[in-house]
């Protein structure tokens, strides 16, 4: 640039830098009022957004809001020029030294030397920052917004949300009991000392739990405990039937399928599950179950020891979510307990809802 | 010379005719200031005022301080246009034979004193026409240029309109201001006792001469105008025009007609002129409504509604101006700027200057129908080179 610019320049980034200021409050005064007209409904009808969503919504609310706002601001030499000339009643000087900035002359030398002699008597600051107003606005609502945003996300109460819209309150974890993982070894150990299926069909069977074990050990809630344990029975029984569709004897199948049955149902009988198609956790062909005397039987409905701790497992209650203690809990198990007894429900009923609400089997032990 | 030395110069210059015009008038600054900026830029001037406020004194303090030829020509309803032009006349020559000569009038100076000009026919004031626009007489089929730089200075009285001819239009157009000269400050006014108890004549030196004044123009054409300040000027000679769509509502409102195209000129002209005397060196939109007042006032005509209003030439182009002001930076003319013509050297105005003697002269004696105007003699020359 001309040495004749010098100053012209000087008062040119000073006007960029004041855009740039202004398209950032803009920006931020829409990406934040964006997020607060997203997050007020959502609170108010109880809809939940992953925060993810709100980083997005004022990313792009500041980028729309700072690009129209450079888009109506942004500016050039020759508007430069006129503003400078009018703010600082330079008579035109600047503009003239502008339009002919390319053409040569003594006349237009001269004009150009005054013109960067005007502009040099005054200080850069001597410029107004323009629609300062409205920056300043826009900055105080960017400000708002911020302090707004956590307040609204911690103390609005959905109280526009519909008891149909309103979604389920979140499943609490599943706790594995003690027993359960001492079951779950025992059953790894059982099928690795096994007899009776050979070694592939073992190796299949015994990855499939110890995956189902390593999965169980990052927790899992009630519900995807069930996924996982169908999962692995599923495998197993692919591994399983991967292991007889080798050149094996009928004999060894048989065995191989023995067993596979064996480790499902006392699976499903592990996690107190039941088992797909009636067949009841715990009705295995192991030799050493099916006794009917046996206490921890839960076939035998006589037992008094399948009642369970009522106060160790989560309840979900159709008007609470889940309760893990309480009068309501009780009553409900009384209730479920008295409708058994007089024959209301029947055993598969009462054993359904037992595993699926009061699934405490730790006095199992 | 180069433009700083000549810009220099010329505000040296203006500073010394003001200096010397200030010993012999006191007061009327911007009347004096705006004849300077007319002579300087070439246009005529008339002056309007009560008798006794130093309008004549004003012109002849000047013809004095531009150390120019002066002649005065005081307009009465008998005076013929020979009176002003000049006339043929027989003459015997060295051998007896009788021949014509033409006799030069007193138009035949650089500075003329049109002293009430209103009183003269419309026959007579148009002898001016010619003259005033292309600086050349013709007389008898024979065209007589007259040495530059030339202006009129014409005065008229705004009272006492009996046995008055008031100026035609095309008479007022030629006249680049129209300058109102009123009357002085009680101060002023013990001002100008004291001094004319003194002496009565003026006292102003000599201290610009003809080629500086062409010089000062020359150098005035170069200053630059920004294509919004020229849109602005020729908006606002539009917005006198009450026909125009786009005229406005003051045009409308309060105009009977408008101004010519050659307002126009007299305001960027001028303008340029002011804007040097200034110390700038472009044209800005002070300069042009600064100078729309005199540059406008005699070419347009208010109608009765102003009239009834109580409105004069000046207000009515208060309102013009207040109404154009939107107009400034919106740069509606599409025109790419182009390069300003450079200011000529002091040589070449000499040059010019005696080129134009030359020819007036060559034209005069030897009765030479086809005349030459200095842009010819130029046109010929680069011709002639080309050939």
């Amino acid at each position: 640039m001309d040495e004749n610019f010098k100053n012209f320049n000087k008062f040119k980034k000073r006007i960029w830098f004041d855009i740039l200021i202004q398209c950032i409050c803009f920006g931020l005064a829409a990406g934040l009022s964006a997020v607060i007209a997203v997050l007020l409904p959502c609170k108010l009808y109880g809809v939940k957004l992953l925060w993810v969503y709100y980083v997005l919504i004022a990313l792009g609310g500041f980028v729309l809001g700072g690009g129209i706002a450079f888009l109506f601001l942004r500016t050039n030499d020759n508007k430069i020029a006129k503003r400078l000339d009018k703010e600082l009643k330079l008579a035109e000087r600047v503009q003239t030294a502008g339009v002919y900035g390319n053409l040569q002359g003594e006349m237009l030398d001269l004009q150009r030397v005054d013109a960067n002699n005007a502009l040099g008597r005054f200080p850069v600051k001597k410029l107004h920052f323009k629609n300062i107003a409205a920056t300043i606005l826009s900055a105080v609502i960017a400000a708002g917004c911020v302090i707004a945003a956590p307040v609204m996300a911690t103390c609005i109460k959905p109280v526009l949300a519909s008891p149909e819209t309103e979604l389920p309150p979140e499943e609490p974890p599943r706790q594995v009991t003690d027993w359960e993982w001492a079951a779950l070894d025992e059953l790894i150990n059982y099928v690795k000392a096994s007899k009776k299926a050979d070694a592939v069909a073992k190796t299949g069977m015994v990855l499939e739990l110890e995956g189902l074990r390593t999965v169980l050990m990052d927790g899992v809630s009630q519900s995807s405990l069930s996924m996982f344990v169908q999962n692995t029975v599923s495998n197993i029984r692919n591994a399983v039937k991967d292991a007889n569709e080798r050149d094996i004897t009928e004999a060894q199948k048989e065995l191989n399928s023995e067993e596979e049955n064996y480790v499902i149902s006392k699976l499903y009988e592990i996690f107190s599950l039941t088992k797909p198609g009636g067949d009841e956790g715990g009705d295995s062909e192991n030799p050493d179950s099916g006794d009917k005397e046996d206490p921890d039987n839960p076939d035998n409905p006589d037992n008094p020891k399948w009642e369970v701790n009522v106060n160790d497992v989560p309840f979900y209650d159709p008007e609470k979510g889940y309760v893990k203690l309480g009068d309501i809990r009780e009553e409900y198990y009384e209730r479920v307990q008295s409708a058994f007894d007089e024959g209301a429900i029947s055993r598969e009923e009462w054993e359904y809802i037992m595993i699926t609400y009061f699934a405490d089997l730790s006095n199992k032990e | 010379m180069d433009n700083r030395a000549q810009a220099e110069n010329f505000s040296r210059s203006v500073a010394k005719i003001k200096d010397e015009i200030k010993k012999d008038l006191v007061g009327q600054e911007d009347i004096v200031n705006n004849v300077i900026i007319a002579i300087i830029a070439g246009g005529n001037v008339l002056l309007e005022g009560v008798p006794g406020v130093g309008k004549t004194r004003l012109v002849r303090t000047l013809g004095k301080a531009l150390k120019l030829p002066f002649s005065r020509i005081q307009f009465t309803p008998d005076l013929m246009p020979s009176d002003v032009t000049g006339t043929n006349i027989i003459e015997k020559n060295a051998e007896g034979k009788m021949n014509t000569v033409f006799q030069k009038g007193p138009i035949f100076a650089n500075l003329v004193l049109a002293d009430e000009i209103n009183r003269a026919t419309p026959k007579t004031q148009s002898a001016m026409l010619e003259v005033m626009q292309e600086h050349r007489v013709t007389v008898a089929n024979k065209t007589y240029f007259i040495d530059e730089p030339f202006f009129v200075l014409a005065t008229q009285n705004p009272i006492e309109q009996d046995g008055t001819y008031p100026l035609p239009e095309a008479q007022m157009d030629r006249f680049m201001f129209k300058l109102l000269v009123g009357f002085p400050s009680v101060k002023e006014l013990a001002d100008i006792v004291n001094m004319t108890q003194i002496t009565m004549e003026e006292t102003a030196n000599a201290v610009v001469d003809g080629a500086t004044i062409l010089e000062m123009r020359e150098l005035a054409k170069s200053v630059p105008v920004v294509p919004d300040v020229l849109y602005y000027a020729m908006r606002l000679v539009a917005r006198t025009h009450p026909e125009l769509a786009d005229s406005g509502e003051t045009a409308k409102k309060y105009v009977k007609y408008g101004c010519s195209p050659r307002a126009g000129q007299a305001l960027i002209t001028a303008a340029k002129v002011r804007a040097l005397i200034d110390g700038r060196f472009n044209v800005s939109y002070e300069d042009i409504d600064a100078l729309a007042y005199p540059v406008l006032r005699h070419r347009m005509k208010v109608n009765y509604t102003a009239i009834n209003e109580k409105l004069t030439v000046d207000d009515v182009i208060a309102k013009l101006i207040a109404e154009n002001a939107k107009e400034k930076g919106t740069g509606k003319l599409d025109a790419k700027p182009e390069k300003p013509v450079e200011a000529v050297t002091s040589a070449n105005a000499e040059q010019t200057v005696a080129t134009a003697e030359a020819s007036a002269e060559t034209a005069a004696t030897d009765g030479n129908a086809a005349a030459t105007s200095p842009a010819d003699v130029k046109k010929k020359k680069k011709f002639g080179k080309k050939n």
